[in-house]
Formats: structure tokens, C-alpha cells, sequence
């Protein structure tokens, strides 16, 4: 299993540097999930579980109450890219739920089906992220308000 | 009775007697202290009628205090990161600072841990504190996750909001 991300309150200068570092944190986090499953530890996979699927809800939210909100607003881009994230956000709950019913019920099997749903989306999904609307969203952003959004970001 | 920072406190209805009156003492003492702070902060005080339109929403009375505190500092984001929840968002732009109490507060009934008559009004590090607007206990200030119980407003700004912190873990 991958080390969990370190991280203070002043490393993040960017959406892109802080959101990034939060999609490698709630990577780790499944992959300690998948890796409790995978040898029949279902105490751990819930717990490790809980914690991925608190951490990726919390994440889809911040961005879709608070990021995508001000992406729409700076770049005039309202049924752009932030409607297909949205619509990946709905496919990401769907597979979601599919764990979540493969790990409540101690059954790794449909707990596979739906991390192999998961993983068809989430990949590209952060890429897009990653590569082309955080850092847009950086460059719309003047430094003090980039400062406040990433802020509030972690308080969140 | 009124302190120095011009905030006139009036004891809780139904308890004019000493302990209501050194109670308010305290929190306007706390509130000149906050007032007093010395590091840039965002904040605007909370008008009365939008304190009147949040009691409608709630469909209930915020405790005197909150009010008080809410009129006097206002909603908005602290020192250390604290973020007390008034009946609007509080915005940079575009950009949201510190959500509104009634936003929060739908997110903690959708998530099952509300209990009827708690009042959102503080958040730092993941950690939620709500008032108590009604019954017995009324005015006392408990959090989600649960954690200490402060008896009233006073003692909560003075022993979170005043105390010295370390700041937050971006880990939720």
C-alpha cells in the first residue's frame, strides 16, 4: 500500500496542487480497501471503505458546490466541461454503491464489479481534472482569490 | 448592561438574576476580546432582519445570545480558521468563504445526525458546534462529531474561539 500523501494547511497554492494531492489521498485510501478485500479482511474493508467513500463524497461536493460553480462564472462555460464532470460524478455514486453493497454484504466479488465500474470512469475523470480545468480555473483566479478558494477548500 | 465595545447584553428572559447577568458579562467580554483580535479577518455583522428571517426558516427563536454575537461581529471566517455561520454566505466575489448556518444545517439532517432545535453557528476542522434553541438546556453549545458541552455561548468563545489553536489538518 502507497504512503498517505503528507500534507500541511500552507503546502497548497493552487486548486490544481491541493485537489491533486486529494485525488492520490483518496487513491491510497482504496487501494487499502481493494487490498483488505482481496484477502477476505472484511472488518478492515469496511473501515477502510468508510474511509475512501467519505473522502471521495466529500470531494465530488467541494467541487461541485464550490468549484464548478466559479469555473462557470469565470469562464462562461456553463454546459461545458463542468456538465460532463457532473454527469461523471453520477456514474462515480453508481459505482459507489455498487462497493459499498459488495463490502456490507462480505461478498468481493460484486465489490470487484463495481471498482471495475469505478475505474472505467475515475482515471480520465481526474486526468480531465487535472490537466485541463483545475489549472484553467488557477489561471482565471487571481493570487489572493486562488489563496481564499484553496483555503476554503480544506476547511470544507 | 453595556461594555466597552458598545454591545448591550440583556440577561436571558425569565433569568434576571446573578448567574444570567455574569454570563452576559462574560460574553460581552469575549465579544470585545474577538473584537479586539488582532489578525485580518472576514466578517460582516448580521443585520437584524436577516436574524429575523433565519428564526422564520428555523421556525424558532435563535438563543439571544447567538443573536447578540451574530449582530455585534457577525458572520464569517476568524482567526485560525473559524468560521461562524450567519444566515448568508459570505463571499469574496464569486467565490464562497463560509456557507450559510440553513445550508449546513440541511446537510446535517440529510446525513442523519441532527437533532431538532440544534443550530449550526461554528465550524473548524471538520468539527460542527450548534446551539441549543429550545427546552431546558437552551443556549448550550454541543458539536458533530460529538465533543465537549460548553453551558452556554460565553464559555464557548472563550475556550474556542479566544484559545490559543494549532491550525487545521487539511486531512478531513
Amino acid at each position: 500500500m502507497s504512503a498517505m500523501p503528507a500534507a500541511s494547511s500552507s503546502s497548497f497554492e493552487s486548486v490544481t496542487s491541493y485537489l491533486g494531492w486529494d485525488h492520490h489521498r483518496i487513491g491510497v485510501l482504496l487501494r487499502a480497501a481493494d487490498d483488505a478485500v482481496g484477502e477476505n479482511r472484511f472488518a478492515d474493508a469496511t473501515r477502510d471503505y468508510d474511509r475512501f467513500e467519505r473522502g471521495l463524497l466529500r470531494h465530488l461536493r467541494i467541487e461541485e458546490e464550490l468549484l464548478f460553480p466559479v469555473f462557470e462564472a469565470r469562464s462562461g462555460m456553463v454546459g461545458g466541461p463542468t456538465s460532463v464532470m457532473r454527469d461523471e460524478h453520477r456514474l462515480v455514486r453508481r459505482a459507489l454503491g455498487l462497493m459499498r453493497s459488495g463490502v456490507d454484504a462480505g461478498d468481493a466479488s460484486v465489490f470487484r464489479d463495481g471498482l471495475r465500474f469505478f475505474q472505467s470512469v475515475m482515471p480520465d475523470h481526474n486526468a480531465k481534472e487535472e490537466h485541463i480545468l483545475y489549472p484553467t480555473l488557477d489561471g482565471l483566479l487571481t493570487g489572493a482569490e486562488r489563496a481564499a478558494l484553496v483555503a476554503r477548500l480544506q476547511r470544507e | 448592561m453595556r461594555e466597552p465595545t458598545g454591545v448591550t447584553v440583556e440577561p436571558r428572559d425569565g433569568r434576571r438574576d446573578r448567574e444570567a447577568d455574569e454570563i452576559a458579562l462574560r460574553l460581552a467580554r469575549a465579544i470585545a476580546t474577538l473584537a479586539a483580535g488582532s489578525e485580518a479577518r472576514m466578517t460582516a455583522p448580521v443585520p437584524e432582519h436577516d436574524l429575523d428571517r433565519i428564526e422564520r426558516a428555523l421556525d424558532h427563536p435563535l438563543p439571544e445570545e447567538l443573536r447578540t454575537m451574530l449582530r455585534a461581529l457577525g458572520a464569517g471566517l476568524y482567526e485560525q480558521g473559524h468560521e461562524v455561520l450567519g444566515p448568508t454566505r459570505v463571499m469574496i466575489h464569486d467565490i464562497e468563504i463560509v456557507p450559510d448556518m440553513l445550508s449546513v444545517r440541511a446537510r446535517l439532517a440529510a446525513e442523519g445526525g441532527l437533532e431538532p432545535g440544534l443550530v449550526p453557528f461554528h465550524r473548524v476542522g471538520g468539527r460542527v458546534h450548534l446551539v441549543r434553541a429550545s427546552g431546558p438546556r437552551s443556549g448550550e453549545v454541543v458539536s458533530i462529531p460529538e465533543g465537549a458541552i460548553y453551558p452556554h455561548l460565553a464559555a464557548f468563545i472563550e475556550q474556542v474561539l479566544l484559545a490559543p489553536s494549532t491550525p487545521a489538518d487539511p486531512t478531513p
